[in-house]
């Protein structure tokens, strides 16, 4: 079953075109991790999912409803970021308690034992949390609130190295004991590369790659060469990153070459080596081809 | 009427600053600093414990008031059935000149000496009332000052006029009663289902009525008087 | 994992209950008004000098109508401001929607009222009594004493006060949140009107103030509050669906 589809799914802001004709599919219970830079669309296509936007044109459904103004998804739905606007008459403790009232499958019990491990005072205020204490209590929110749905928009943001470590695990361990469908947005593979089960990177308002995390290790290959020979064999527009490690020496990525282009390659001496998914996301979200080193070349 | 003009000020100010309380209030910022505590967060803290005692002072307080302020006698008033049947025995107790009887209050008694010669009353309608009877065997002159019994505060601050027999005139003195009172009233709502204006709270001529003084002249049944209203 | 469909009713339920966590300073605002009309009730009261023939009477007179409009103030400023961008935004962290956020208001704005009302009423008879032992019984004088029906008839009538405030607060509010051109001009109106005495302030005033029967007092009220809140909804909707 399909918790989350998009069908040609647009969004502006007035003249900014943020998503554009967005199309996307998320099946029930697996973690999707969703990769963009910043101003990509990720927070925008990750709030119209809890229904809190309306898409300018388009089809969103979340559990086959429109999740706009929809108890049914909002039930069912969580949404965490670092941001989180809780009223500032409430402490800790009272913000747990109404989220055990507003959620169902609440864990009152997984969220205590969170609040300690993480040191958490329950009688002071959410606004005198630190900016990464914040952030953490948010996650344990999202955590312990087990909705079938669960939405992190950049949840990490200011938690200390250890703390992210931990809530991947934490974040992992529990879906595995409760699985259900999480959907987790970062501007950086790196550390959720281990826990996501699904890819989706985004780029100026599309989505240019959705896949299984397997399927996309080998979603491209470094070549390593002479670029004139390395150009002849792979076409321009299939290049993702291009860097010039001297005048004609380049390391090049590409997506999936045919067998025979392999050959091809190996014998006109062109080492082919795989590309990390972590670097690979870095390269697909990149403006240019060249990255920062295009900024520098003269022309 | 200072005091009016005062009151309104006050009124005035303090209206002033609870907009700008309540806009200060619904103002709030979004986002306090970081690690800044909150603003009043004291009464957030303790909302309930607060709001528990406040509502409790005020119910131990209004019971109180329903036990020792509500059971005073209220300052009657002219429309209700106590006034109208105080009136009616006040009126037969007049007409028969009973003065014993309950709906009479009386003020003074005063005994006189009677003069030579024709007695002449004078007085003033407006502020009092006299009648003059003729009593057989009667020696001298008796004179007493009443009121209905309306048993307040008032009445029993009322001050006796002064009276005399000059030249064969009996004068009245004219004794004013000053009296300063703090008045409780009913809230606006039920004025407003009394049908009274937000402002009126007593109703001027109903006092006058109510707390009209009258003089019975008694006189010996042979003296000869000439009374008349100014 | 299986889906959960609240329904609507126990949502508000919820949400209300939400609300009397999340929105305290509502409570705090509410005792320092009546805080400091009762001391200003205190300090000075409406007193008239009135002369009947020989007898002259200063009245002071001791009411808790201050504490009445001032928490009418109150009403009115929580109704406007109960459904302002902080609260939405955290209204939405939890299970919400359109329909269920604005009866939880509501419902939300009836409890507190009523707290208001039983407030304002009782710091009334405090006032009272507060004076009269003060004064002493020689001098305090009641003008007219409570009966069990006329104290429910004023704690009924504040109370539909109140929600009236309430709801016509509420209805500015969505109002003014259009945008900011319309929330410049609500206010210079509404403070132009009030404060150079616009006769139409004291026609609306009067429409409710110096109805004298209670049934019709109530219709008007009931009719009223329902249309505010109507069109609050209705203008929130607008806006909201718009972004």
């Amino acid at each position: 079953m399909s918790v989350v589809t998009c069908q040609n799914v647009s969004k502006q802001f007035g003249s900014n075109s943020v998503l554009k004709d967005l199309n996307v599919t998320i099946q029930e219970n697996s973690i999707t991790g969703l990769i963009g830079r910043n101003g990509a669309g990720k927070t925008t296509l990750l709030q119209m999912l809890a229904g809190m936007l309306a898409p300018t044109s388009g089809n969103i459904r979340v559990f086959e409803e429109n999740p706009i103004d929809n108890l049914k998804v909002s039930a069912n739905t969580i949404f965490v970021d670092d941001d989180l606007v809780f009223s500032p008459e409430m402490k800790l403790y009272e913000i747990l308690s109404s989220a055990e009232m507003f959620y169902d499958n609440w864990d009152s019990e997984f969220a205590n034992r969170l609040i300690r491990y993480f040191g958490f005072q329950t009688g002071v205020f959410h606004d005198n949390l630190s900016k990464g204490k914040a952030s953490t209590f948010n996650a344990i929110l999202g955590l312990a609130a087990r909705t079938p749905l669960t939405i992190f928009d950049e949840p990490t943001t200011g938690m200390d190295y250890s703390v992210r470590q931990d809530f991947y695990r934490a974040l992992l361990k529990d879906y595995m004991n409760h699985p259900r469908t999480i959907i987790i947005s970062s501007h950086l593979l790196n550390e959720l590369e281990s826990i996501l089960e699904d890819i989706m990177i985004i780029k100026d308002g599309t989505c240019i790659v959705h896949e299984p995390m397997e399927d996309f290790k080998t979603y491209a290959i470094a070549l390593s060469g002479d670029y004139e020979k390395i150009e002849k064999v792979v076409n321009e527009s299939r290049i993702i990153h291009r860097r010039f490690i001297s005048s004609n020496h380049a390391y090049v990525v590409v997506k999936e070459l045919s067998g025979s282009e392999q050959d091809c390659l190996k014998q006109l001496g062109v080492t082919q080596t795989s590309v990390e998914p972590a670097e690979l996301s870095m390269y697909l979200t990149n403006e240019t081809k060249g990255g920062i080193d295009d900024v520098f070349k003269q022309s | 009427m200072i005091g009016d003009i005062l009151s309104q000020f006050i009124v005035l100010i303090l209206a002033v600053f609870t907009i700008l309380l309540f806009v200060k209030l619904s103002s709030k910022k979004t986002k306090p600093i970081k690690g800044s505590s909150s603003k009043g967060s004291f009464f957030i803290s303790r909302r309930n414990q607060i709001l528990f005692v406040y509502v409790g002072a005020l119910t131990v307080m209004s019971v109180l008031y329903f036990v020792i302020v509500n059971q005073q006698t209220p300052l009657i008033n002219a429309e209700s059935s106590e006034y109208r049947e105080l009136n009616e025995h006040f009126q037969e107790a007049k007409q028969g000149q009973n003065l014993e009887d309950e709906s009479i209050h009386i003020v003074k008694e005063w005994e006189m000496n009677k003069p030579s010669g024709p007695l002449s009353v004078n007085y003033n309608p407006f502020m009092y009332e006299v009648n003059v009877n003729q009593v057989e065997g009667l020696e001298n002159i008796r004179v007493t000052q009443y009121m209905r019994n309306v048993d307040n505060q008032i009445q029993e601050q009322i001050k006796p006029f002064k009276l005399n027999i000059i030249n064969n005139e009996f004068v009245v003195e004219d004794v004013q009663t000053e009296i300063t009172l703090r008045a409780a009233t009913e809230e606006f709502p039920v004025r407003q289902i009394k049908d009274k204006s937000l402002f009126d709270v007593i109703d001027d001529d109903e006092i006058r009525e109510i707390y009209k003084q009258h003089i019975l002249i008694e006189v010996p049944a042979e003296l000869e008087v000439e009374s008349m209203g100014q | 994992m299986s889906l959960n469909s609240p329904s609507l009713k126990s949502t508000v339920i919820k949400q209300s209950k939400y609300k009397w966590m999340s929105y305290k300073s509502a409570f705090q605002s509410l005792i320092v008004v009546q805080i400091i009309s009762i001391l200003f009730t205190l300090l000075g009261a409406a007193s008239g000098t009135s002369s009947f023939g020989l007898l002259q009477l200063h009245i002071t007179y001791s009411t808790g109508d201050v504490i009445l409009f001032f928490t009418f103030i109150w009403a009115f400023f929580t109704g406007l401001s109960i459904d302002r961008k902080e609260n939405r935004l955290a209204d939405q962290i939890f299970v919400t929607n359109q329909v269920s956020r604005h009866l939880a208001n509501i419902v939300f704005l009836i409890l507190i009222n009523l707290v208001g009302m039983v407030t304002l009423v009782m710091a009334g008879f405090a006032i009272k009594l507060i004076i009269f032992w003060y004064k002493g019984p020689d001098q305090f004088l009641l003008l007219s004493s409570y009966s069990t029906s006329e104290l429910l008839l004023v704690l009924g009538m504040v109370f539909l006060y109140l929600t009236l405030l309430s709801s016509i607060g509420y209805a500015i509010g969505s109002i003014v949140r259009l945008s900011k051109v319309v929330k410049v001009v609500v206010i210079t109106t509404g403070v132009a009107l009030v404060f150079l005495g616009d006769e139409r302030v004291g026609q609306i005033i009067s429409f409710y103030g110096s109805e004298s029967s209670i049934v019709w007092f109530i219709g008007k009220v009931l009719v009223s509050s329902f249309l505010a809140f109507g069109l609050a909804y209705a203008i929130a909707r607008q806006s909201e669906v718009r972004s």
